[in-house]
């Protein structure tokens, strides 16, 4: 579908392995056009994007996002310290949160496990569980979103000269492009890099006071299109699952990371699941869609090509995680009018403790 | 955390054993064994069951195996050639996945010698020597051991220098990962036997591999050798000071690694395990992670013959020692130990031990001996374990 320059979409896409950049390109109607990229996840090998220059046209800007952190923590050493020791307590943060999450998955193993006498008892205890678990997410994410709040608090890098010299000029060199390309790789250092150089409010309309976004409200208005895969496609979601059921020591369990820029609504991207993920056990799958919900877990396997609707929706047909664990395609549940969604908790969203226009990273 | 094996069923063998359906011939012929040879490795694996072969004009041939609680000799049957040299067999079964280390035992008159097996060229080696080796059924050469094109590889630099504690110049390599930046901060991993590890357990291949495929975090890794082994790793004082006071400061002052306990690992083999485990009992809260592969750690509980000889005096006293007091040495520990292997009670008996002092202990089994293959095939599972790579936090 070509895109319309007047309601920009973001594009989701499968692993480019093998690249169809090109033809998706071309598809959107974006021939000819000017590119940013942002390939911070690739870390070290940030500048090594020929290919990705060539499948785009030629007409393309890196910001090189991973190169000018380095840089900004060498001309600040203070605010590196304090970087790496918020890294510290995250990692921290997402170890013990993780050794929880382990418990309660296996005891949703044992309960599963066990042939039930009743079925609807098993079936209050398997719900139980999956509660703790979609609480223990819901607070992880909050008290990252809470470290990284002290953090911009206490140390201020909006305000230290080398962050707003290399904001200005990130957001001028986004500002000169028509549209944003987003690739895969390390999505914590893809994050930091977001973040640290406020990329959200140079992609979109994220508003300067926005404290919280209600259930039926739509994603902020993006400035120009943006493809996006890989850590990339998590990156610009509401929430970031991370997730590898075939690790030589895996979790176990997928565990939430942070808030992505929350461009997206109601969705949580899986990229390459058919390699990461053990689609064929639906107890594992059943308990991750339900961990996720009422976001839908998008499935973004080799060839996959999913545009949002202009409020950032996922469109009907795509592919995602259904209720019963198995793959299937996406319906859009009945939209509530706002006046329905009044008085309900606010959901997720990146843009909720902003004081002047800053992503609190 | 201990982790039962999980081990598939060998595939079944349908018909007769290829050696049965030899037997069956009227009149066996040298040219008849010779084609039997040449169209079959050896050892046979049909299925479960195993078929060794010797040819030769002797009086007796006998497997001799190391599987532990076994007889460890295994009698041949003799089968007449009209026109040639005579051919041995036997028949084992073994489960699935097993390797096995084993050797020919061959008497004429009184003399009796033993050596690997000339028909099987598979030889593993192990700090007391090489035999000849069995893959049974269901075993595989994991991907991981064996170069691969796309991976970078890291680099080894000599690191070398006089040890006051050990009175010697200390010859260590020192491993790199690909893309190695000063700028970046590196986990630390030291390895006892570190020559043998690169030599017989491809361990710098296993670390480019495990660390491109990101299965593993990038860690900078000492290759430490000993000097004279059997009195530098049994609980040498000397030894120990020399790791925690010469060696880890010299790196730490030379490369960018992380210094804390946390990100620090000893490892070690046989008596490198030994020499890992008593380095940290001498060092409390200086390394965070142990790797116990197949460690010595004989002990008694009554009295003091262990029957292991004067080389495992000091280890017993060790040992013996700490399972009367024992106290956390690291607040993970990965061991692993072949189940064929004699090591396999003292290792199983010391997992709850650690487990008793708080530590998180992972400890896996393998149908393997005391061999570096056997350490190399558990490397994945336990540097993984130890310092794990970003690949959940990676997305292509």
């Amino acid at each position: 579908m070509p895109a319309d320059p007047a309601s920009p979409r973001i594009t989701l896409l499968g692993p480019q392995r093998r690249p169809r950049l090109k033809s998706v390109v071309s598809s959107l109607g974006l021939e000819g056009a000017h590119f940013t990229t942002i390939t911070a996840g690739w870390r070290d090998r940030e500048s090594e994007d020929a290919i990705l220059v060539e499948e785009l046209g030629g007409r393309t800007t890196n910001l090189r996002l991973w190169h000018l952190m380095q840089q900004l923590w060498e001309v600040d050493p203070e605010l590196e310290r304090a970087d790496r020791e918020r890294r510290a307590v995250l990692g921290e943060l997402q170890e013990l949160y993780l050794v929880g999450l382990e418990k309660a998955a296996e005891a949703l193993t044992r309960i599963t496990a066990q042939p039930p006498r009743h079925a609807w008892v098993q079936e209050m205890a398997v719900e139980d569980a999956l509660q703790i678990m979609r609480d223990m997410d819901a607070r992880h994410v909050e008290r990252v979103q809470q470290l990284h709040h002290d953090f911009y608090e206490r140390h201020h890098p909006q305000h230290r000269d080398a962050v707003v010299t290399a904001r200005f000029a990130v957001g001028r060199a986004v500002a000169e492009t028509d549209a944003v390309v987003i690739p895969g790789g390390h999505v914590g250092v893809l994050l930091g890099a977001l973040h640290v150089f406020n990329l959200g409010p140079a992609l979109a309309d994220v508003g300067a006071d926005v404290a919280k976004v209600a259930p039926g409200d739509a994603a902020p208005r993006l400035y120009r299109p943006i493809i996006a895969w890989g850590a990339g496609a998590m990156a610009v979601t509401e929430r970031v699952l991370l997730f590898y059921d075939n690790a030589v020591v895996s979790p176990g369990v997928s565990e939430m990371l942070m808030r992505g820029l929350g461009l997206t609504r109601d969705l949580v991207a899986l990229p390459s699941p058919k390699v990461r993920l053990d689609l064929r056990n639906t107890l594992r799958m059943r308990m991750l869609a339900s961990r996720v919900a009422p976001a839908s877990a998008l499935l973004l396997d080799e060839g996959a090509e999913v545009t949002l609707d202009e409020e950032g929706r996922l469109p009907a047909g795509a592919r995602v995680v259904g209720a019963d664990g198995l793959p299937t395609e996406h319906r859009p549940p009945p939209r509530e009018t706002p006046s329905d969604a009044a008085g309900e908790t606010p959901t997720d969203t990146a843009t909720d403790t902003p004081t002047d226009g800053e992503e609190h990273a | 955390m201990s982790l039962p094996p999980a081990y598939p069923m060998p595939p079944r063998h349908k018909g007769k054993l290829a050696i049965n359906l030899l037997r069956e011939r009227d009149q066996l012929t040298g040219e008849a064994v010779d084609q039997f040879l040449s169209e079959h490795t050896v050892p046979l694996v049909e299925g479960s069951r195993c078929t060794f072969l010797y040819r030769g004009d002797v009086d007796a041939v006998a497997v001799r195996h190391r599987i532990v609680n076994q007889p460890q000799h295994v009698p041949m049957k003799r089968l007449d050639v009209v026109d040639g040299a005579t051919l041995w067999y036997v028949t084992i079964e073994l489960p699935a996945q097993s390797r096995v280390e084993y050797q020919v035992e061959v008497r004429v008159g009184a003399a009796i010698e033993t050596f690997n097996d000339p028909l099987n060229p598979h030889v593993a080696h192990s700090p007391m020597g090489s035999s000849s080796v069995l893959q049974a059924a269901g075993y595989e050469t994991p991907s991981w051991v064996l170069p691969q094109e796309d991976a970078r590889p890291g680099e080894l630099v000599d690191l070398q220098f006089h040890s006051k504690a050990l009175r010697r110049t200390t010859h260590s390599q020192v491993y790199l990962p690909a893309r190695f930046r000063r700028s970046s901060q590196y986990p630390l991993l030291v390895v006892h036997d570190g020559a043998e590890y690169i030599t017989y357990a491809a361990m710098k291949t296993v670390l480019d591999n495990l660390i491109h495929n990101l299965d593993m975090a990038e860690t900078i890794v000492v290759f430490s050798n000993p000097g004279d082994r059997l009195k530098e790793y049994p609980n040498h004082a000397s030894h120990s000071r020399h790791v925690a006071t010469e060696l880890v400061p010299a790196v730490e002052s030379r490369l960018p690694v992380i210094p804390r306990a946390d990100s620090r690992c000893l490892m070690g083999a046989s008596f490198g395990a030994v020499a890992a485990l008593s380095t940290a009992h001498r060092n409390p809260e200086m390394f965070g992670n142990l790797f116990l592969q197949s460690g010595s750690f004989v002990f008694t509980d009554i009295g003091s013959d262990h029957g292991g000889g004067p080389a495992f005096d000091p280890v017993v006293k060790f040992v013996n020692r700490y399972r009367a007091k024992p106290r956390k040495l690291a607040d993970r520990m990965f061991i692993t130990c072949g189940v064929y292997e004699p090591l396999i009670v003292p290792n199983r008996s010391m997992v709850p031990v650690f487990e008793s002092t708080g530590a998180q202990v992972r400890y896996v089994e393998s149908r393997d001996g005391h061999s570096w293959e056997n350490w190399r095939d558990r490397l994945r599972d336990g540097l993984s374990w130890i310092f794990p790579g970003p690949q959940k936090l990676v997305y292509e």
